[in-house]
């Protein structure tokens, strides 16, 4: 089988003691793909965002489960998070940035803005009463060469 | 974890951030400042940054939110001891706009006292 072509899958319970623990399992399966330090700054605060948003709105605190799968091909890691909850009544408006449905919990609306500057595709399906399935990708060690001449 | 995560003097909040900033840690750091808030007089808060090293939009709604209480009593909100990786997520979230950032602690409780003797108490 070919070493660069690799997949993971891990489900949680929707708690925000997780939240940490989701993002450190994405980045250690990432890690093989020698990730410069900031790479691994970036995956790791798009998983929060989007993990972050299956407990607060997808499940509004209430029981969950939420499934990440992380698919590596080449030098694209792929990452998908999917949980069952409320679902994104209007997706366009939801990734505005600084659009929130809970400012009373003090969101910023600011989660998707990170997950599109971090990573370098997002998609998000959503289906109401259904889930919420946000897809993300970032191919690792583009910018290398820069930095290799930057160093020298 | 949240012992010695704030000072108060001079109704000066100097508050210590943890290593991860989170939708969990920001939670517990909620709770324990909304405590704070309900029996002493803060004017001014000083977030310190030395120890994090990770922080998402959920430190940026903390530290938002924060703001506007102090905001009522003319008071500001000091960023200070930021590194590399938490400027990158500072400057894109607009922060910037409201929070004032600073090299140092010391440096925030100057501008502190600056500001305090150009307005009336
Ligand atoms: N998994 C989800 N399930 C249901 N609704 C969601 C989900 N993810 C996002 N949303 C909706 O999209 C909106 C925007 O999300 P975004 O992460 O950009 O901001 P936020 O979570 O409200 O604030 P912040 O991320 O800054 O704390 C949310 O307020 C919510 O209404
Ligand atoms: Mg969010």
């Amino acid at each position: 089988m070919d070493n660069n072509n690799n997949y993971m899958s891990v489900e949680f319970d929707s708690i925000s003691n997780n939240e940490s623990f989701a993002r450190v399992v994405v980045a250690a399966f990432v890690a093989r793909l020698n990730p410069t330090l900031m790479e691994i700054a970036d995956i790791k605060t798009a998983v929060s965002e989007a993990v972050t948003n299956s407990i607060i709105h997808g499940y509004e605190n209430k029981e969950g489960r939420i499934k990440i799968e992380t698919h590596i091909v080449e030098d694209t890691v792929t990452i998908i998070v999917t949980d069952n909850g409320v679902g994104i009544e209007n997706i366009e408006r939801a990734m505005e940035p600084m659009y929130t449905s809970k400012p009373e919990l003090e969101r910023s609306g600011m989660g998707f803005a990170f997950m599109e500057a971090f990573m370098d595709e997002l998609f998000v399906e959503s289906e109401m009463s259904g889930g919420t399935v946000v897809t993300m990708r970032k191919v690792i060690g583009k910018n290398n060469e820069k930095w290799d001449e930057e160093l020298n | 974890m949240m012992k010695d995560l704030f000072e108060l003097r001079d109704e000066i909040l100097i508050l210590h951030l943890p290593d991860e900033l989170d939708h969990h840690t920001a939670g517990e750091i909620r709770e324990s400042t909304d405590d704070l808030f309900a029996c002493k007089k803060i004017r001014d808060i000083i977030f310190d940054y030395s120890s994090t090293t990770f922080m998402d939009s959920s430190g940026i709604g903390l530290i938002m939110g924060r703001y506007r209480e102090v905001r009522y009593l003319k008071g500001n909100v000091y960023l200070v001891n930021i590194s590399g990786d938490m400027e990158r997520i500072l400057s894109i979230s607009g922060l910037y706009r409201v929070a004032i950032k600073l090299d140092t602690i010391d440096a925030a409780i100057k501008d502190v006292y600056n500001k305090r003797d150009k307005r009336p108490v």
